[in-house]
């Protein structure tokens, strides 16, 4: 059976008339604007749970929002802290949260062979040491991991002459490589004959590194060696490489010890 | 009663989400609903619809008669349709695809009336009418309750 029209369609089609002639005479009265003011304030109470709803749920998200700005910033200011702290060569806290900071690490093995190129530490993987971060002592670059597995590292050390590392000298804002030679001596290369450094230039790196952060101090200049047409530089390293017991690693989160 | 729930959820909905969605037209398919639930369309169903949109004119769109024209010709469409589809055919899944595509033509005309502005009505549309078929389907679970319960008016 189908489904019914009670009373026909006539009546059913009133209020559709009735609709049309109001939505028709609607341009010519001035009832839209005192209506919607007149609801509103008659809707005002039964709509406050909504209206309170709305507004618990903007103030959230203003507040997580915020939170996340907070964040960013602290870790912001965590990573220009540990910076600090480096370039300063004060002992620094352990990283804890995840955040960057120095982490602490004991040298291991210093295999005599390799005396100068480098040196084992007791931190790894799962201390948050990552291949590329530099390592510190107090404050002065020692050197770079190369070679990380879950619980050590290996470091190369700067005297070793498989390390290059982008240098700038703090007074004249040269640009140069340092690099070992093996030997426990850092020179500087790439200085353009026509300019003069002096003994006691300090350097720091450059931040035209691929991975290491600018300005971590490495040392200053020691002796300068004139040769028949070139000059090179000598460096004096910060780090007393000699009595390299334990070193400091700029670490990206996950440090656990 | 029914009715004036239904119209304080949407009006609730429109106060919450204002700026943010469209909102469904719940009243709208509440009426649908009773329609297809009672198999019968009545004056009295029509004037529901016509009040019911006539309130919503007054709070929210300042045009008298607008919403009240949809309602009142959402309904009279709708209710044509389906009475004439002989009771075996009157499923539930009938019904969600026919009370969606009123309510999306609806919404059409509605937005259109307002003026398509942009990627952000369209989104705005696309929401509403995603969450039109979300409270459809929740109907068409009672609908379809009541039908095999007998309740169903066929």
């Amino acid at each position: 059976m189908l489904g019914k029209v009670k009373e026909g369609w006539v009546p059913v089609l009133v209020p559709l008339l009735a609709a049309l002639l109001l939505l028709a005479l609607a341009p010519y009265s001035n009832m839209s604007g005192w209506s919607v003011e007149i609801a509103s304030t008659l809707l005002g109470l039964p709509e406050y749970p909504a209206v309170a709803a709305r507004n618990v749920a903007g103030e959230t998200l203003v507040w997580v929002s915020g939170m996340n700005d907070l964040r960013a910033q602290l870790e912001e200011l965590r990573k220009e802290n540990a910076l600090l702290r480096a370039q300063r060569g004060t002992a620094p806290d352990k990283t804890s949260d995840g955040g960057q900071g120095l982490l602490e690490a004991r040298v291991d093995l210093r295999p005599p062979s390799r005396w100068w190129e480098e040196v084992r530490v007791d931190r790894g993987s799962g201390d948050g040491v990552r291949e590329g971060s530099p390592a510190l002592q107090r404050g002065y670059l020692v050197g770079r991991i190369t070679k990380v597995f879950p619980s050590h590292a290996w470091v190369r050390l700067v005297t070793s002459p498989g390390l290059l590392v982008p240098v700038v000298v703090d007074e004249t804002r040269d640009l140069g490589v340092a690099a070992g030679d093996g030997q426990g001596r850092v020179v500087l290369r790439y200085i353009p004959f026509e300019t003069e450094l002096l003994p006691g230039d300090t350097l720091s790196t450059a931040l035209v590194g691929d991975d290491l952060p600018p300005g971590l101090p490495l040392g200053e200049i020691s002796e300068i060696v004139e040769g028949d047409g070139f000059r090179e530089y000598v460096v004096k390293t910060g780090a007393e490489l000699s009595r390299l017991y334990e070193v400091y690693i700029l670490v990206e989160g996950g440090a656990s010890r | 009663m029914i009715w004036v729930a239904a119209w304080y959820l949407q009006d609730l909905a429109q106060v919450a989400f204002s700026g943010i969605s469209l909102v469904p037209d719940i009243f709208l398919l509440v009426v649908f609903f009773r329609l297809a639930s009672k198999s019968a369309i009545t004056p009295g169903l029509a004037w529901i619809a016509f009040a019911g949109g006539l309130a919503w004119d007054l709070r929210w769109t300042a045009i008298p008669g607008l919403t009240a024209v949809l309602y009142v010709a959402a309904l009279v469409g709708f209710g044509w349709l389906w009475l004439r589809i002989p009771d075996s055919g009157r499923t539930g899944q009938l019904f969600m695809i026919m009370a969606a595509g009123a309510h999306f033509l609806t919404g059409l005309v509605r937005t259109f009336t307002w003026g398509f502005g942009g990627e952000t009505i369209l989104a705005m549309f696309l929401i509403q009418q995603l969450l039109a078929v979300t409270f459809t389907g929740v109907l068409t679970l009672f609908l379809t309750t009541r039908m095999g319960e007998g309740d169903v008016r066929r």
